[in-house]
């Protein structure tokens, strides 16, 4: 800094910043807080219980089911929409009306209301709805997919995967059109094969944005609420039952909030472990390359 | 005569000193703010709002949520002891987390205060039954209808059984009078189902304690089951609680929608209401739906039955009635006092039935000639002559006063879903419920 001036207007800069951080970190605190006490919503009295809500957790076979719903949800939808994702920008690379017009079609489904397309969704999954009929056309017996506790988790990942593949799908395409065209060409001169190309060449340049699409989805993914509430509510039995949906009914609806907050923290430290591995691992590769 | 008419004004001034103990203008100038579920009773309460300010001076601000968003802002306001919301709308299992907690206040002072209630409030013509429901002296696992006033109900439903006359009678199909039939007749139903389009059954199924409260709850107590015993020991697995179960749910797999589990109530209204369905046990009041011809296909063609007996003879219909309680943190408990008072009012309680706010839980607006009038036509008469007997004999609060009824009756309902999915017998899977709702009594501290 040149002088105490433009060091004080530095700093008056900084404050809405700041500001944002405690607001956004004072809940977090409190958060913290809450989930070493056994604080109930109806309860007037609140006790400090120190880890006592993280054992039980870790201790219930609920928990862990919600665990492993949630994990075959993320791994499930979020390889669907990053492949299928990278199919799509492929074919909607280039230019022209078609193009445009097929980039609009495709993008739709991102304008709509999660839980409005939950809901519409429902309506279509009905034993006798839409999916169903249509299906019949080519000879599929009916599905019960919202209504069977075996098929209910595919079926909203199916929800998710039409809500976000647009996502994916945007990140990839600007991915592949900022590419640099020189290797391209070179590989082309050099009589590569397209697969060669796309696997030795195209792969490895997109890899931050295949990276950056991973760790959006899985971030937003495992945070899935809005899709589930709108259909089957965790239903049936609890064959959707994702971590979000439990800590819901947990602190929310059963009053449980120390408990529900200290399932929240854990979901929170895995997701910020795994944002921090895998883009941790991302810039180091770069600066790696740059250096 | 200046004599006569000085000694007659200075009777009049002594008799309106008297009666004028009461006034309704009494906390004119504030501001009281409502929070309502999005139910036909609110909609038949709204555009008389603007009638209470006139008469009493009082501005009442509100807001109306559908209801899971309702619970969980209620909950918030309440449990932050924010006092954001004067007056709410409630209902006795909620209450009872309420009361527990110390966020509502008890009504008896007010109600008993010819101060704070007027003389024309008639306490005595509120049903019993639907007060009662509302009591609770805070004792976990009983004390039911007694002890403190928590909330003043404005409507009550009971379960009923409604079914498609036309279909039974053209088939000659008897109504059934205890579950057993009820499950014959749904195999009856069955044989003509293509034919007429219909599945035989439909009733609540979703994950949600909605699915537990009305038709099941109902049949439930009526064959002589109970959730809890004296020691607080849940007893959903008792041989009676298994057998009924069975029943119900082996009925609805075998004859009922293939999405059951996502049958919310409000589904089921819409689909009984759109044909396809023979028969429903569940809440009476859709049959205002149900008789609509704008809202329904099935004008005309329904008729209303006692719900089924249980083995001992009787019924047991299970109700729900949404009432108004008062923020224990309101700092304006005599306006809010007011609202309530007024909202429950004989007057504005029947202009709310004839809006669609049924049932009623006062005698005079069930008796009154419009309400009869309305309803009397309904079901070809067969509605008023059942839901009188519901209302005046067989509908109470069934469930045990307890905090953890949401908890307990979302874990009930999966166990209901294990049994319909084939994945554990009726036994096994309200064992397993049983175990674990103990487990659930005994974090909250209700059980040792």
């Amino acid at each position: 800094m040149k002088n105490r001036t433009e060091a004080k207007i530095a700093f008056l800069f900084l404050t809405p910043a700041l500001l944002l951080l405690i607001g956004i970190l004072y809940p977090f605190g409190v958060a913290i807080y809450y989930s070493l006490t056994n604080f109930r919503l109806i309860s007037p009295v609140m006790k400090f219980v120190g880890l006592k809500n993280y054992i039980s957790i870790i201790a219930s076979e609920d928990f862990w089911h919600s665990v492993k719903v949630t994990t075959i949800f993320t791994v499930i939808a979020v390889s669907i929409e990053v492949i299928l994702g990278l199919g799509i920008a492929h074919l909607l690379m280039g230019k022209g009306k078609l193009v445009n017009t097929l980039r609009l079609l495709v993008f739709t489904p991102m304008m709509i209301p999660p839980v409005i397309a939950a809901i519409i969704w429902k309506t279509m999954m009905a034993p006798d709805g839409v999916l169903n009929y249509l299906l019949s056309f080519i000879g599929i017996k009916k599905i019960a997919w919202l209504a069977s506790s075996d098929w209910a988790l595919f079926s909203v990942i199916l929800i998710d995967i039409w809500l976000y593949l647009p996502f994916t799908t945007l990140i990839l395409l600007s991915g592949l059109e900022s590419l640099p065209q020189e290797p391209f060409e070179a590989a082309r001169v050099d009589g590569a094969s397209r697969f060669q190309i796309f696997r030795y060449i195209t792969i490895p340049l997109l890899k931050p944005f295949i990276i950056l699409c991973i760790v959006f989805r899985v971030i937003d993914v495992l945070k899935t609420f809005d899709i589930i509430y709108g259909t089957t509510k965790g239903g049936p039995i609890d064959a959707t039952r994702v971590i979000q949906l439990a800590v819901y009914e947990e602190g929310l609806k059963w009053n449980n909030m120390g408990y529900a907050l200290a399932e929240i923290m854990i979901l929170w430290l895995f997701t910020y472990l795994f944002s921090q591995i895998t883009l941790g691992r991302l810039f180091f590769k770069r600066e790696m390359r740059q250096s | 005569m200046r004599k006569l008419l000085l000694a007659s004004m200075i009777i009049l001034v002594i008799v309106a000193v008297a009666f004028g103990a009461f006034d309704w203008k009494r906390f004119q100038g504030q501001t009281i703010t409502v929070l309502f579920v999005k139910h036909p009773f609110t909609e038949a309460i709204l555009p008389y709002i603007s009638e209470f300010t006139k008469k009493t001076g009082i501005s009442v601000s509100f807001l109306v949520l559908p209801e899971t968003e309702y619970w969980d802002k209620l909950n918030i306001d309440l449990s932050s002891g924010q006092g954001s919301y004067d007056v709410f709308m409630t209902g006795p299992s909620i209450a009872w987390q309420h009361a527990y907690a110390g966020w509502i206040e008890s009504l008896d002072s007010y109600v008993n205060d010819p101060e704070l209630t007027s003389p024309n409030y008639d306490f005595e013509d509120f049903y019993p039954a639907f007060i009662s429901a509302n009591r609770w002296n805070l004792k976990m696992g009983g004390g039911l209808g007694e002890g403190k006033l928590w909330a003043i109900p404005v409507m009550v439903e009971t379960s009923i059984l409604a079914y498609r006359k036309d279909i039974f009678d053209k088939y000659g199909i008897k109504v059934p009078e205890t579950y057993e039939e009820w499950a014959k007749v749904a195999a009856e139903l069955m044989k003509v189902a293509d034919k007429e389009g219909v599945y035989p059954v439909i009733q609540r199924g979703a994950r949600d304690i909605t699915s537990i409260q009305a038709g099941y709850y109902t049949a439930f107590s009526t064959y002589g089951a109970k959730d809890f015993d004296e020691n607080m020991n849940c007893t959903i697995n008792s041989p009676e609680g298994v057998k009924i179960t069975e029943i119900w749910v082996n009925t609805i797999k075998k004859y009922g929608p293939p999405d059951w589990t996502n049958v919310t109530w409000f589904d089921l209204m819409e689909r009984f209401a759109s044909g396809k369905y023979g028969m429903v046990i569940d809440c009476d009041f859709f049959a205002g739906v149900y008789e609509n011809p704008k809202k329904s296909k099935v004008t005309g063609k329904v008729a209303y039955a006692l719900p089924p007996k249980g083995p001992d003879g009787a019924i047991r219909s299970n109700i729900w009635t949404w009432s108004l309680s008062m923020n224990s943190r309101s700092k304006h408990k005599g306006a809010a006092w007011y609202f309530i008072q007024w909202v429950t009012s004989k007057e504005i309680l029947l202009k709310s039935a004839l809006y669609g706010n049924l049932d009623p839980v006062r005698k005079s607006v069930w008796e009154h000639p419009d309400v009869v009038k309305m309803t009397e036509a309904w079901g070809g008469g067969t509605w008023r002559k059942v839901v009188t007997q519901m209302l005046e004999k067989y509908a109470a609060w069934r469930p045990t006063p307890q905090t953890e009824l949401i908890a307990m009756w979302t874990r009930w309902i999966e166990a209901l879903h294990e049994i319909y999915a084939g994945k554990a017998t009726a036994k096994e899977a309200l064992d397993r419920a049983a175990r674990d709702i103990d487990k659930i009594m005994e974090r909250a501290g209700i059980k040792k």
